[in-house]
């Protein structure tokens, strides 16, 4: 009798180590960073949902793939429609409403401009400083008024139009993967993807979530609250940073990172990208 | 006499797989007990496979014969089946067993180094550091150490890349006795790893997430098009040039200012800048840094003349970056 006593005791020790107060990290890598989920109670079930979000995110708006619906929109001719899949639409109206939150030092419309920088999928193309009648030409190409929105179906207007939803995308997975979290019941939780982060609810003996970063000043508490940080202290063209000034039409000088805060953090990313065109001297 | 053998086989070579399968499930990884593991897994299967040999006649008869009992081998056909899915399929309570074990439990502090990189110690003075390039890649980069002649115990070694805005991008090498654990026993010193090798555990906060403090839940950064694999910056064409870093520390070397009888003087940073396919495919690694301040925050200090003994501790660090022949 006594070694099944020893026995069940044994098991029961083990699985009570399953408790739901537990922190668990599922991490990964996704368009192209790093993702890490920190959740009290277990989400490993959730990767294959999370790694679903990661693929429909890449198809939709990723300029590393031709077949995506961004890529065939920015090959695509003046005048041609595109019926776009809900997930589409929804980030555009997301950055549409950004654009004019920050007056436009947030443009997910310069993709000629990025193009025309060699950032991004168009590295390769990068035949040195462009002169300035080619950054006028390509920030001729640039804006919201180069398309036409009525529901599902986006109008390209101006042949030179390109998207880019890099400054935004991150925010925007990381605000997908906390739907999937709180759909599956899971109330307490930080995401992390490439430095972007949404904290909900709080871990384990904490009123929240502590957060750190180059462009804070200090460990912060996060509740129920996303940040987000834009780097320019990474030197691409010369002195310049891998982010484009919407309003100049070039890269803005490295400088200090910015963070910034918000509900959602699609909104937090694309702030934070206002903030460094601003703190550049972006009128 | 050979069922005397295989009994006594049997109870070794089972003690000895669960002893280190136990080692194993606790402890962090180690190379000695995956290889007893390994062994006695092998030698188990060989002796389970001459048990069940010599006792044909017995399981035969079980199945087919007159004693057959369908009921019997159904019910341990149907357990063995239902073992087996609950492993498959991660169950109670092989998930909860799975997940009390130390790789789980300390998955945040394992520090594994990428499959395509890999080391030898050639003798005492001598370590290899290597890595192949991955798909994408088209440099194989590797690191010759040499240290001072004579020296009884190596330095604890620590190898990573960086951009050169400073920010990781793939741990190359690090000790395994340091590889496992945020608190560790380097040569008889019990310290956390960020006392041993502050400037690097800094660094890799972004990687793990976990702050040397464990005070910290999550970072913000930025990271534009950063990835943490150096397949990147392995290219003959277009590839980014990147810092090639390597800390070490000796213990028990106090000396002037840094008189810790245990951790003694700080750990020493060496650096190079390498740019592949681009000049010389050799660079050496020159003493650039320490890590006496670094233990809070991971900045390097660069006032070397108070370091005494700990710079002799190396003599050679060599980096080449040669391009594979597709």
């Amino acid at each position: 009798m006594m070694p099944r006593l020893a026995m069940v005791a044994a098991v029961l020790a083990m699985t009570a180590c399953d408790s739901t107060d537990e922190v668990r990290i599922l991490t990964g890598e996704a368009i192209g960073t790093t993702y890490r989920i920190k959740t009290v109670g277990d989400a490993e079930g959730l990767r294959g949902e999370i790694d679903g979000m990661f693929d429909q995110l890449d198809r939709d708006v990723s300029t590393w793939r031709e077949d995506s619906w961004i890529s065939r929109f920015n090959r695509a001719e003046a005048g041609s429609r595109f019926d776009m899949p809900a997930s589409v639409v929804e980030l555009m109206s997301i950055s549409r409403d950004c654009h004019e939150r920050t007056e436009g030092r947030f443009d997910p419309t310069v993709g000629a401009l990025i193009r025309l920088w060699g950032f991004g999928a168009w590295k390769k193309e990068w035949r040195g400083e462009p002169g300035p009648e080619e950054i006028m030409a390509a920030r001729e190409a640039c804006g919201f008024r180069h398309i036409r929105i009525e529901g599902h179906r986006i109008t390209k207007l101006h042949g030179g139009l390109m998207l880019d939803f890099s400054a935004i995308a991150k925010g925007h997975a990381v605000d997908l993967i906390a739907a999937i979290l709180r759909e599956a019941g899971i109330r307490d939780f930080v995401i992390e993807i490439g430095g972007d982060l949404l904290a909900e609810g709080h871990a384990p003996g904490k009123s929240g979530w502590t957060v750190d970063g180059p462009a804070l000043n200090g460990p912060v508490t996060l509740i129920d609250e996303a940040i987000a940080t834009s780097g320019s202290e990474h030197h691409f063209r010369g002195q310049r940073s891998h982010i484009i000034d919407p309003r100049r039409g070039e890269p803005v000088p490295v400088g200090r990172p910015a963070a910034a805060r918000a509900r959602t953090c699609a909104v937090a990313d694309a702030l934070a990208t206002a903030a460094v065109v601003e703190q550049a001297g972006g009128e | 006499m050979m069922r005397h053998w295989v009994n006594f086989g049997l109870l070794f070579s089972f003690l000895a797989l669960a002893a280190s399968g136990v080692m194993a499930y606790l402890l962090p990884f180690s190379l000695t007990t995956a290889r007893v593991h390994i062994f006695a897994g092998a030698l188990t299967v060989v002796l389970v496979l001459l048990h069940v040999l010599s006792r044909l006649k017995y399981f035969s008869s079980k199945v087919t014969g007159k004693s057959a009992s369908r009921g019997m081998v159904a019910a341990v056909t149907l357990t063995a089946v239902v073992l087996l899915a609950v492993a498959v399929y991660d169950l109670w309570p092989a998930k909860q067993m799975v997940g009390a074990s130390y790789e789980a439990r300390r998955r945040s502090e394992i520090v594994r180094s990428s499959p395509l990189a890999g080391f030898l110690d050639v003798d005492a003075q001598h370590r290899f550091v290597a890595r192949q390039p991955g798909e994408e890649a088209d440099v194989a980069l590797s690191l010759m150490v040499r240290f001072r002649e004579g020296l009884e115990k190596a330095p604890a070694m620590v190898v990573w890349a960086e951009t050169s805005s400073g920010t990781i991008i793939e741990t190359l090498y690090i000790d395994e006795a340091l590889a496992y654990g945020e608190d560790v026993e380097w040569q008889g010193v019990k310290t956390p790893r960020h006392k041993l090798l502050p400037i690097w555990r800094h660094k890799h906060t972004v990687v793990s997430g976990v702050d040397p403090h464990g005070k910290v839940d999550a970072f913000t950064g930025a990271t534009p098009e950063h990835s943490f694999t150096i397949d990147q910056n392995l290219k003959t064409e277009d590839g980014e040039g990147f810092v090639l870093c390597v800390e070490i520390n000796a213990v028990q070397d106090p000396a002037g200012a840094y008189a810790d009888p245990d951790l003694g003087q700080p750990s020493l940073l060496y650096t190079a800048y390498i740019e592949p396919g681009k000049g010389s495919p050799w660079a050496l690694l020159e003493l650039t840094a320490h890590g006496a301040e670094a233990f809070e925050n991971g900045a390097p200090a660069y006032d070397l003349e108070e370091i005494g003994s700990a710079k002799d501790l190396i003599d050679l660090l060599l980096v080449k970056t040669a391009p594979i022949p597709p």
